[in-house]
């Protein structure tokens, strides 16, 4: 009855004479005769069950001599019971539960018996016959793994060809990247970007198809996908918004460009294409419809504008600058339309602008998704945070004006556009006047960071060789206007018009002249009797202000006069005080009479002096003059 | 100049010297070409002549003109043969004697000829009997001359100016390439580390404001000041130069509404608009590529003189306000508060 | 946000105070000043009805802080609320009671100048004239010691020597951080004035 796992051996505690030796490598000792085991040996040898045995017939397994008497007595009764044999059976299994019963709680009361394991060596096998059975069993393994393998390739294959399987696995991917639903039969999905903020009217419900249901018709297609998606017909094909900006010659706005422009990369959506692809197609097609009709609602409701804006069929039209004119217009190609040369138009698509209304338009649907949750739960809804806020904080009327404004689209992106212009005109001014004027020199440096609507450039003007003398300007770029800073504080205000970008620049190249022709002055010693960035006193020109210098040499003997003018240039002007008496020969007074000037200021050729730019000539001039 | 005519003389008596040795070697070899006949009476006056014409050269040449006069009455004593050889040797020993005699002569003279300086090839010039005639030689000897003596004025000056402060460029070119070498570039593209050391010290320097950091867009910092209680500034440098300056009122915030930095708004008040300006110039002003956490240090103590912005009146004309508005300029050397319209 | 002063602009004898007003509004267009709307600042007392000893529990509106409340009490303690504050109050009837005609409010026009907001406003309590109140307000200024010489000057320009010393509610607290309350509490120190004054000046009824 012991259990094949853990064997356990029932001893004395004094090892005494084996009684029995099982089949199992148990010992059975024979207890010590102690005067209590004795008392209970005997005490086992009475039989407490005789009377009841005797009335049941029923053998003990102590009592071998009973048991003779009931086999003896067996014959007799066999048909009066019929269960005879089951109910030996049972008697022989109580006693020995009995008696098991009994051993365990011998061990369990440790005072006459201690059980402990003995260790026995396993049985030995044979090197050869445990191989043998060990290739077998490793054999029948090998035989349920292949066995395995077979089935998950025939399951493999059967998903292959059959296209019930392959629906449903494509379905389980549709269902991943979008929304699903099951009315009745049919399935239903939805494509619009209504969950994710929009408030569009149109909706973009697609239904999903199973491919083999078409081919069961009788063609057989080879499909790529056995999934297919009907898209409602007005979103079928391919559309984006084209963002231009042109510069009209005349103010009447080109009405008949308004026709159907498609880049040949953007091709029609060939019908079989994987249904992903058609989706998101659609999508975009849906998105761009949102986008314009929200442009072309505020293109009517915004009246304020200057020039009103314009939208004629799938084009919309406004006045960014005089002459310049943005147009936004709806492409949507649907593959049924006749063909349009477009070959001789080329494209003048601005990805830029295009992709800011995308961006604007993802926002708005951003802000109308997210809306914090009402704070106390009573409060009113759709408030942010911070307008919750704006009571206990008590702020001001003005904060929170400036918090409820909420610019519309067209306006956004029409700020956008006029930034965009304005900057690359400015830029288109600076680089030109850095490439034709070559005596100051003009550097400009970009800011490395701009916004959407402010970018800020800086520009020195220096001369070569004396560079650190500087004149130095910053352009703020904002949206219809540049701000200039100079150096020493002032500031001014530039519209768009890019001539006044050039004059000032112009102005600027002729104060560095003189700031120049001071600064030289300082260093050789010179008096500056009076210097003007911008003096009225002069020639009447076509634009711009002379800058003027009037200095005395450190001897006091010479005066020098210097205009610079945007028009008529540079001029110098050299007068001696007194007559010195000593002749020179300087390489810039080129006649023997300069050395007896006196009286009238005479005009010097700057352009025969000696020198890479203006500013070094004069410096030399200068030298020179300080010495007589 | 004396030295010079004397040197010249002497040239000259030794090309004489010489001209006299070659004479006198041709005489050796003429009388000895023609051989015994021509000679007879010659060693009495030989002798003679000998002995006379040692010393001077004039005399000498005197001598050989006698010489040529005896010529004529060589036949007269012909039958003596044995005088005549021995006359023959005795006069050929006496020319030769001339010749070494006159040859220590020209040794004596051409010792006295101090060495010219030697002007490398320019001296094979002279040699050339072409150029002779020409000026170059000297031309160029006086031009050599010339540069020898601006490069010195030339040192001195730079050793001058080299000490002069107002300097008119900082360019490589006409300065010591070697000092730039290494910081040229280094105010646009400092490490992040320069940077931020160089901020943490800006903000030891000024305990009155508070500086804070970040990399919103990676490389280029956005340094936000806070000054007293007055104003808040922010600051973006590219490397170390100033690229972008904004200032707004203590109340109002660099933030936007999800938190991140917004550099592009402007403030509503007129004032610290006024201010924002100002400080744009004042970032042309306080420029050096050449010294950038200079020009950033000098640029944030003007900003700091704004900490006064409302509390001072203006150093020109004595009040507060001036068109409603505080004297929102600060000088740009002594940080004095003026008004817009006071300060020129 | 900035740091204001309220001062009370004596009316001479014989002369209407809408004269008066009218002749300061003339004197700050003159001096640049812009018209930008008007305003309303009102105060309404509630008294405890609880308390064996009164306690007033004053509500203040200003049209500069459209979101706020303002609820002062007697020690000086204010508390900036929402709107929703007010009715907030109509279930405190059974604490507090509001007394009747006490309701004040200081009218009139906001003018802008630069960076100053000018608020001259007529009072009238329960319906009836009382007095002028002048308020400057310079916006970027957050503290009232740095910017009180800045505002005296435009102050005297304007009112003359009424404007020689920081309001009396300011003076504590000329260094702190300027706050929207305490443009209130002077408010509400001038209005317990008028009020104290119309008390002494009609006591029969």
């Amino acid at each position: 009855m012991a259990a094949p796992s853990v064997n356990i051996s029932v001893e004395s505690a004094i090892e005494h004479q084996i009684q029995e030796v099982r089949y199992d490598g148990q010992e059975i000792y024979v207890a010590p005769l102690s005067m209590s085991e004795n008392l209970s040996k005997l005490a086992h040898k009475i039989d407490f069950y005789k009377d009841e045995s005797e009335e049941k017939g029923k053998p003990t397994s102590e009592g071998e001599k009973e048991s003779d008497e009931e086999k003896v007595l067996a014959p007799f009764q066999p048909s009066l019971w019929p269960w005879d044999s089951v109910r030996n059976k049972l008697k022989a299994a109580y006693t020995e539960i009995s008696v098991l019963y009994d051993v365990l709680n011998i061990v369990k009361e440790k005072h006459y018996m201690v059980t402990d394991p003995v260790n026995q060596d396993g049985p030995e096998l044979k090197a050869p016959l445990q191989m043998l059975a060990k290739k077998r069993s490793l054999v029948a393994a090998a035989h349920i793994l292949s066995n395995g393998a077979e089935r998950l390739k025939r399951v493999q294959n059967e998903m292959a060809s059959v296209t019930q399987e392959n629906f449903l696995m494509e379905l389980l991917k549709l269902r991943k990247n979008w929304r699903l639903k099951k009315v009745h039969n049919t399935i239903l999905g939805e494509l619009s970007y209504k969950s994710a903020g929009s408030r569009f009217w149109q909706g973009g419900t697609f239904e999903v198809l199973k491919t083999s249901d078409l081919a069961a018709e009788g063609e057989i297609v080879p499909r790529k996908s056995s999934l297919d998606v009907i898209i409602p017909s007005e979103l079928e094909g391919v559309a984006y918004i084209l963002v231009e900006v042109k510069s009209v010659v005349s103010d009447l706005m080109n009405i008949t460009s308004a026709t159907l422009k498609m880049p040949s990369s953007l091709g029609p959506v060939s019908a079989d294409t994987y249904w992903q692809l058609k989706l998101e197609t659609a999508q975009n097609v849906l998105f761009c419809k949102e986008l314009f009709a929200q442009l072309a609602r505020e293109a009517v409701q915004i009246k304020k504008a200057s020039t009103p804006h314009m939208v004629v069929g799938n084009q919309i039209l406004t006045n960014v600058f005089p002459g310049v004119q943005l147009s936004i217009v709806l492409c949507h190609h649907t593959g049924k339309e006749k063909k349009v040369n477009l070959s001789s138009e080329k494209l003048e698509h601005n990805h830029v602008l295009e992709h800011s209304l995308h961006q604007l338009l993802r926002e708005v649907h951003d802000r109308n998704l997210k809306c914090s949750a009402p704070h106390p739960v009573n409060a009113m809804l759709g408030m942010t945070r911070k307008r919750r806020l704006a009571g206990p904080r008590a702020m001001s009327r003005q904060e929170l004006m400036e918090m409820g404004e909420n610019e519309s689209l067209l306006e956004q992106i029409l700020k956008q556009t006029k930034h965009a212009v304005l900057r690359i005109r400015s830029m288109h001014v600076i680089d030109q006047m850095a490439v034709s004027i070559q005596d100051p020199q003009l550097c400009a440096h970009w800011s490395c960071l701009n916004s959407s609507l402010e970018s800020s450039v800086r520009v020195s003007v220096t001369s070569y060789g004396y560079e650190s003398i500087r004149t130095s300007l910053v352009l703020t770029i904002g949206i219809d206007l540049i701000r200039v800073v100079m150096k020493d504080g002032r500031v001014c205000t530039l519209s768009f018009e890019e001539t006044e970008l050039r004059d000032l620049l112009q102005w600027q190249i002729c104060q560095h002249h003189t700031h120049s022709i001071q600064h030289l002055a300082k260093v050789q010693g010179w008096q500056v009797l009076s210097g003007i960035v911008s003096s009225g006193f002069g020639d009447m020109e076509a634009y711009g202000t002379t800058s003027n210098v009037l200095m005395a040499s450190p001897r006091s003997n010479v005066i020098v006069s210097f205009h610079s003018n945007p028009v008529s240039g540079s001029k110098l002007w050299v007068k001696k005080v007194e007559p010195s008496i000593e002749t020179h020969h300087s390489p810039a007074v080129t006649a023997n009479k300069w050395a007896s000037l006196s009286g009238e200021f005479q005009e010097v050729n700057l352009q025969l002096l000696e020198g890479r730019n203006l500013v070094g000539k004069i410096d030399m001039l200068m030298a020179r003059l300080s010495l007589s | 100049m004396n030295k010079d005519t004397t040197q010249a003389e002497l040239i000259f008596q030794s090309i004489h010297l010489i001209q006299k040795l070659r004479h006198d070697v041709g005489q050796v070899f003429k009388d000895l070409s023609d051989g015994i006949s021509e000679y007879i009476e010659e060693p009495a006056e030989k002798d003679e002549n000998d002995g006379g014409s040692n010393k001077d050269v004039s005399k000498d040449k005197a001598a050989t003109q006698d010489q040529k006069d005896t010529t004529g009455p060589s036949h007269e004593k012909s039958e003596e043969h044995h005088e005549k050889h021995r006359a023959i040797l005795k006069t050929l020993k006496k020319s030769l004697e001339t010749i070494s005699h006159d040859f220590s002569d020209l040794e004596k003279t051409g010792a006295n000829i101090g060495p010219v300086q030697m002007f490398s090839n320019i001296d094979n010039l002279s040699l050339d009997p072409v150029d002779k005639n020409t000026v170059t030689h000297s031309q160029l000897l006086q031009s050599y001359k010339w540069t020898n003596k601006m490069h010195e004025l030339s040192d001195q000056a730079v050793t001058i100016l080299g000490q002069n402060t107002l300097k008119r460029t900082q360019s490589p070119k006409f300065t010591n390439v070697k000092k730039l070498k290494g910081n040229t570039l280094s105010a646009w593209v400092a490490p992040q580390q320069t940077v931020d050391q160089c901020l943490s010290v800006l903000n030891q320097d000024h305990p009155g404001s508070n500086f804070t950091w970040s990399r919103p867009l990676g490389g280029c910092a956005a340094l936000q000041i806070e000054i007293g209680k007055t104003l808040k500034a922010v600051v973006v440098l590219r490397g170390l130069t100033i690229e972008w300056v904004k200032i707004k009122g203590f109340d109002e915030t660099f933030k936007t509404d999800d938190g991140q930095i917004d550099i592009w708004s402007s403030s509503r008040y007129q004032v610290f608009q006024k201010l924002t300006h100002h400080a744009e110039a004042a970032s042309l002003h306080y420029y050096a590529p050449t010294k950038p956490d200079l020009a950033i240090k000098s640029f944030v103590m003007w900003l700091h003189g704004f900490s006064n912005l409302f509390s001072v009146p203006c150093q020109k004309c004595g009040k507060y306000l001036q068109n409603n508005m505080p004297p929102t300029w600060r000088d740009y050397r002594n940080r004095k508060p003026f008004h817009d319209v006071c300060r020129m | 946000m900035g740091v204001s002063c309220v001062y009370m602009y004596p009316v001479p004898e014989g002369r209407s105070g809408a004269h008066v007003v009218e002749v300061l509004q003339k004197q700050v267009e003159t001096i640049g000043g812009v018209k930008m709307g008007s305003f309303v600042v009102d105060c309404e007392s509630y008294l405890s009805i609880m308390l064996s000893v009164s306690k007033t529990l004053q509500i203040l509106h200003n049209t500069e802080y459209p979101a706020s409340c303002f609820a002062v009490l007697d020690s000086g303690a204010t508390l900036v609320a929402d709107t929703l504050f007010n009715g907030l109050l109509s279930h405190l009837k059974a604490y507090y009671q509001a007394r009747k005609g006490s309701k004040i409010e200081s009218k009139g026009n906001r003018y802008q100048l630069a960076d100053f907001v000018i608020k001259i406003g007529s009072v009238t309590l329960s319906g009836s004239f009382k007095g002028i109140l002048v308020e400057v307000e310079y916006c970027p200024s957050v503290i009232a010691s740095e910017c009180w010489n800045l505002m005296k000057e435009l102050l005297q320009s304007l009112i003359g020597n009424i404007a020689e010393s920081p309001p009396p509610s300011l003076k504590m607290k000329m260094d702190e951080i300027y706050t929207p309350a305490m443009t209130m509490l002077q408010y509400l120190e001038h209005f317990n004035n008028f009020r104290k004054a119309a008390a002494v000046s009609q006591p029969p009824r």
